[in-house]
């Protein structure tokens, strides 16, 4: 084999783009085309054009500049939203499924416990209870999100705990802890990272919800969710209202899935071609 | 060969994705006859079952000639095929547990075979499918059309497999080591009804195994497999007293190999046991009746005892379900025995003891049977092999630990740069090397080996038990074999405990247990155990031939 490729083209695609949206991001600190919030009725409602390359809202704002500045907000929130989830529910499925016994059967039925509610009314209930704002919305979406790692990364880790090399580890002495961060955790990482991308995608989503009743990003602020909510009742009329939010989304979504799934074969030893 | 061939294979070539995996193979079988495949594996023997089925791969391409009774199957398109597999010939595989629905009762999954072929209506097909159960001895009264796979055993299963393969009556079968999976008195069974259905029904068989005992059984003739490629075919009496090539007779070499021997070690005065297990009882806790009633006890180990002296190798046999590896766990303390004691050096070593159970553990390591599932994937042989210096309280500086591992690497016939790759690639000898290596790096006294050896290729067995002879012999290292082949334990222990249904039947010295067993069920286990002299002694005796021994 000649010179290996460390990077597969995936990886790299989806660099490119979670760069790109990161950049967008920044990018809206300092400058965007249009003040994001400045209302224009004149200009309300253009398609695209040289002017508004994206065109413009029911307000005559710049639909680029809101999705620049509404990119801080959405990737901040599920962001996150998905790192407490995997921060709180991995470790608890890792415990469940080191311990097995009474304390699996307490992880798994609080799980339930937050299961039983409908997700969007819990987060509902949470920001009407800690009051509406970004922060708030990151807390409520991240606190559905426990549950769904924790029964994820219990349910790789049982199958896991079969494998022989798991006995191996014990005739070597090793406690439960250790045998969790050193051979339960790395072997579960591909699945949880799939995981990852799909919650990451559906907090994005889910951050829309809070803000379309109110309790999530708070207006003027943008957000790619609430933009894609509010184009709702003008989806017929100006069709760009939800289509660019859409893609932002989309395509966020599609480069953190990519770095996912290339970063799963970078890490695994058998996927790695010409190793000297 | 007097009557026409059933099927006939004429230099049949097989590449996938531009490699060739057959090379110009050519072999007939005729009704009423097994032919037998063997080899080792990568030598293309279920690539052979998967091109007379049409089931290459998708970058697969066949070219040469596969007739069935005058017709070319090579070539033909996916409905074509569709009706031979299933009609014209069957499949029997190895796995019994993964080839029936877990889902479907045995009499729907035999009937579904003649409702899809033939069209016929679901009492019909449930009638003649009770017809097929009986053919593999599974009569009604005891075997109802409504049991489920999991109500079955293993070798009725597999009986369960064999009927649906039957069950159109096809003109060949095609039997992928259809009884690799079983123990030793089930597959004597299993083989006895292949045999009876060529018998009856003048069915042709395909009959791949790596097992050369089994092959001296049953088969009529023998084509033995290298490399892709036939190195001798002749039938089975001649294959076995000719052997041309030399790689047939490294086969059999290596089947039958016993390691030099050592001398009987002679235990130091005074010296403890390495291992003593005294009265162990393991039980567990059946499913729930009730919700206020405690849940029944199951005794899978029951009142187990044994010792091994310094130097001693014990081998500890039994089929399937025998507590034999139930009783292993207990003994190296994975799971907690609740009665009786196992001392490690004369030590109590149980969870009950961590310090002292931590100290020990350097003492008392184990190889694990999958050389593909004891190793972390993700960690490099280095890091694998040194997980056990966990054990010590001082573990040495990691260059130190670095040089011990390579060390180690290169004893056991591997490289020392080998210590930065990773297990998958290596081949399963090689990976068992790695495993022997990690239990090593402490020095125990004793290592127990959880059918070690039962996966691995016979050429590749000969090594790992020439090397476990040779640290034997050099550091007076104890083994514990747990395992169900009766060969291994023959050439390689000194003394041999048989169980059966959670205790121990019969113990003794190796020798005379085989020579003389006492016990119904170790007497049970060797006849039921292929052996190559003895079925050729057998066929000589019945083909009338007088050969001097």
């Amino acid at each position: 084999m000649s010179r290996h490729r460390i990077m597969s083209s995936g990886l790299v695609t989806g660099l490119a783009l979670t760069l790109a949206a990161l950049l967008l991001a920044g990018l809206s600190f300092a400058w965007t085309p249009y003040d994001p919030i400045g209302m224009d009725v004149a200009m309300r409602l253009n398609p695209p054009s040289l002017q508004h390359l994206l065109g413009t809202d029911a307000y005559g704002r710049d639909v680029l500049s809101m999705i620049m500045a509404g990119a801080r907000n959405s990737l901040f929130v599920a962001l996150i939203a998905v790192g407490l989830g995997l921060a709180a529910g991995v470790p608890l499925g890792l415990l469940a499924a080191a311990r097995g016994g009474g304390v699996d059967e307490m992880v798994m039925r609080g799980n339930d416990l937050i299961f039983a509610f409908p997700s969007l009314l819990l987060a509902v209930m949470i920001t009407a209870i800690l009051g509406p704002g970004a922060v708030n919305a990151m807390v409520a979406i991240g606190i559905f999100n426990i549950p769904i790692f924790a029964r994820v990364a219990r349910g790789a880790a049982l199958s896991i705990w079969t494998r022989d090399y798991i006995l191996a580890a014990r005739t070597a002495g090793k406690g439960l802890f250790r045998i969790s961060l050193e051979h339960v955790l790395p072997n579960l990482a591909s699945v949880l990272v799939v995981q990852a991308t799909i919650q990451f995608a559906l907090a994005i989503v889910a951050e829309a919800g809070l803000s379309y009743v109110g309790l999530g990003v708070q207006p003027p602020a943008p957000s790619w969710g609430r933009m894609l909510s509010e184009a709702q009742t003008l989806i017929g009329q100006a069709p760009w209202l939800a289509l660019f939010p859409g893609l932002a989304i989309v395509l966020t979504v599609l480069g953190l899935s990519l770095i996912g799934d290339g970063m799963r074969d970078l890490l695994d030893p058998r996927l790695r071609k010409g190793k000297p | 060969m007097n009557a026409a061939p059933l099927l006939c294979i004429q230099n049949l070539d097989v590449a996938i994705a531009g490699t060739r995996v057959l090379k110009s193979l050519t072999l007939d079988v005729a009704p009423g006859e097994i032919l037998a495949l063997v080899g080792e594996s990568g030598s293309g023997k279920s690539m052979t079952a998967r091109a007379i089925l049409g089931l290459l791969p998708p970058d697969g391409q066949a070219t040469g000639s596969i007739t069935l009774s005058g017709r070319e199957l090579l070539g033909l398109d996916d409905g074509a095929l569709g009706q031979v597999r299933g009609r014209q010939i069957g499949l029997v595989s190895q796995e019994p547990m993964t080839a029936l629905n877990p889902v479907l009762t045995i009499g729907d999954q035999v009937a579904e075979c003649f409702r899809l072929h033939q069209g016929v209506s679901q009492a019909e097909a449930l009638r003649l499918a009770q017809e097929t159960l009986e053919r593999v001895e599974l009569p009604a009264a005891r075997f109802p059309l409504s049991r489920y796979p999991h109500e079955l055993s293993g070798g009725q299963r597999q009986r369960v497999a064999i009927a649906i393969a039957i069950a159109l009556k096809p003109r060949l079968l095609i039997a992928d080591e259809p009884t690799t999976a079983l123990d030793v008195t089930t597959q004597a069974q299993i083989m006895a009804l292949l045999r009876g259905l060529v018998r009856d029904s003048g069915i042709g068989i395909v009959l791949i195994t790596h097992d050369l005992g089994v092959v001296a059984e049953a088969a009529d003739r023998v084509a033995v497999m290298h490399q892709g490629a036939i190195v001798e075919a002749a039938d089975t009496l001649t294959l076995f007293g000719q052997m041309r090539h030399p790689y047939t007779r490294a086969l059999l070499a290596a089947a039958t190999y016993v390691p030099p021997t050592r001398p009987v070690p002679v235990p130091r005065p005074g010296e403890p046991p390495v291992l003593s297990v005294q009265d162990v009882v393991r039980e567990y806790a059946g499913p729930r009746r009730g919700l206020f009633t405690r849940p029944p006890r199951f005794r899978a180990v029951d009142s187990v005892g044994f010792s091994i002296a310094p130097g001693e190798s014990l081998g500890l046999v039994g089929e399937s379900g025998c507590g034999k590896s139930t009783l292993l766990r207990a003994i190296l303390a994975l799971d907690r025995h609740q009665g009786g004691e196992v001392l490690v050096a004369g030590e109590d070593f149980g969870p009950d003891h961590p310090a002292a159970l931590r100290r020990l553990r350097a003492r008392i390591q184990v190889v694990f049977q999958d050389p593909f599932g004891s190793f972390n994937p993700r960690w490099t042989v280095e890091r694998l092999v040194a997980e056990n210096f966990h054990l010590l309280d001082q573990p040495p500086p990691r260059a130190e630990q670095r040089r011990r591992v390579q060390e180690l690497l290169e004893r056991m016939g591997l490289q020392a740069g080998d210590a930065d790759r990773y297990p998958h690639e290596f081949s399963g000898g090689q990976r068992q090397r790695i495993a022997i290596a990690r239990a090593l790096i402490t020095q125990p006294r004793l290592i127990a080996l959880d059918e070690a050896v039962s996966a691995l290729d016979v050429t590749v067995r000969r090594q790992i038990l020439d090397l476990l002879a040779d640290l034997s012999r050099q550091q007076g290292l104890s083994y514990l074999f747990v395992t169900h082949d009766l060969s291994v334990v023959r050439a390689i222990t000194d003394k041999v405990a048989v169980m059966q249904g959670g205790r121990i039947v019969e113990i003794g010295d190796t020798d005379q247990v085989f020579a003389n067993p006492q016990h119904p069920y170790t007497r049970s286990l060797l006849a039921a155990t292929p052996d190559i002299d003895r079925a050729l002694a057998a066929r000589r005796a019945a083909s009338g031939l007088v050969h001097p021994a």
